[in-house]
């Protein structure tokens, strides 16, 4: 299997949820084409994600190799470095690409970059971040924390 | 004595006889019957003989028995009498001693009774004197120990007085010392827990601020401003370059 597969694959997937939601979709799709199985009702995104990938994505894909290279696929995203993105609130779709963009705009040399995002209401609002082992918290819970005495001593000078 | 041993020794034995027929040369029947009729008629001569002279020895010797013996009894006799004389000297005698013995003894015994008397006396008013001497001294004794002990007495009592001063004051010192630091760990009990006291109310402060907070803006904090509150975070992030 050619990157330009992966890359294709790739280009609008953002994060690791959608990455191995996108590749249910893409499996069921190769079976109903190439193995005739029947298809299921099919989110609007992902039949607009499915259209977005173009024929040229599926033209190296034939009833032969179907499944290998859905699980190459598989293998190439599982050895892919994630950025683990712990936040507040459950974010839409949507935003999580927005949020991607960003993210390989910014880690230029890192391309096809996927979030992991993790759901933690006790960091009250910003993110945390985990990225190679190391975990730093930018939320406003660690503010707060750092700023405890501050804030305690604000709290005490207003008591007074 | 000597004529009748000489007889009784010419009288022949059996065996006599019997050594004389066997000396003699065998005879003929007649001529040995014979001489030993011949022989047992001298035998018997001789014993009668010899019989003869044995009672007339005994006669003799009985009147010289006889008259031994009455002249032993008149000796006897006179001995007697001598003794019974001597006999009623001696008790005639010891009678008289025996009585002067028994003055004697008397005035002995009194003599003693006397001495005795007077010893006993003399004890007496020894042991009398020595009682009073002893009584005077135990009096005295007494009087003594009773100052002795009087201050000895004095000098436990100031001793003790000296004693139970330091201990007290000791003990005061003591009690004071351990009074401090029993309030100094009191008042670091007291600190200590004050401080914890207000750790947890600093602790609970921020704990409280956070609830607070986690309601407060969930429902104040729009979701754009949610999401910018990320972006912020992730341009800190850039910034430090943690994932650069």
């Amino acid at each position: 299997m050619s990157n330009a597969l992966l890359g294709i694959f790739l280009a609008n997937t953002y994060s690791t949820y959608q990455a191995r939601t996108r590749l249910l979709v893409l499996k069921q799709h190769l079976e109903t084409r190439f193995f005739n199985k029947a298809q299921g009702s099919q989110d609007p995104a992902n039949i607009t994600w499915l259209q977005s990938l173009g024929e040229d994505f599926f033209h190296e894909i034939n009833q032969m190799n179907a499944y290998q290279v859905l699980g190459n696929l598989e293998k190439e995203i599982k050895k892919m470095s994630t950025l683990t993105l712990f936040i507040a609130f459950s974010m839409p779709d949507e935003e999580v690409n927005r949020l991607g963009v960003w993210l390989r705009m910014v880690m230029i040399t890192r391309p096809n970059l996927l979030l992991e995002i993790k759901i933690d209401p006790n960091l009250l609002a910003g993110c945390a971040l985990s990225w190679k082992g190391i975990y730093r918290d930018y939320s406003l819970r660690q503010r707060i924390e750092t700023n405890k005495e501050k804030i305690i001593a604000n709290l005490k000078n207003y008591l007074k | 004595m000597s004529i009748d041993c000489v007889i009784i020794d010419v009288m022949p034995t059996t065996f006599d006889i019997i050594f004389i027929l066997d000396s003699i040369p065998r005879l003929p029947a007649v001529v040995a019957g014979a001489v030993l009729s011949v022989f047992l008629v001298l035998m018997v001569y001789l014993n009668y003989t010899k019989k003869q002279k044995q009672t007339s020895v005994l006669e003799t010797n009985q009147q010289k028995g006889y008259g031994i013996l009455q002249s032993a009894i008149k000796k006897a006799e006179a001995i007697i009498a001598q003794a019974e004389l001597t006999g009623i000297k001696v008790s005639a005698q010891s009678k008289l001693q025996t009585k002067d013995l028994e003055e004697m003894y008397l005035l002995s015994v009194k003599e003693t009774m006397r001495q005795s008397e007077q010893a006993v006396r003399q004890s007496q008013e020894e042991v009398k004197a020595y009682v009073l001497r002893l009584g005077s001294q135990a009096e005295k004794s007494t009087s003594q120990n009773g100052e002795m002990l009087k201050q000895q007495v004095n000098k436990v009592f100031e001793t003790f007085e000296e004693n139970l001063s330091a201990f007290l004051t000791q003990t005061q010192q003591q009690s004071t010392q351990a009074i401090q630091l029993e309030m100094q760990a009191a008042r670091g009990l007291i600190e200590t827990y004050k401080q914890q006291q207000f750790h947890l109310v600093d602790e609970n402060v921020v704990a409280m601020l956070e609830r607070t907070l986690s309601l407060v803006l969930i429902k104040k904090l729009s979701f754009k401003e949610h999401v910018d509150l990320v972006y912020e975070a992730l341009e800190k992030a850039k910034e430090e370059k943690f994932f650069v």
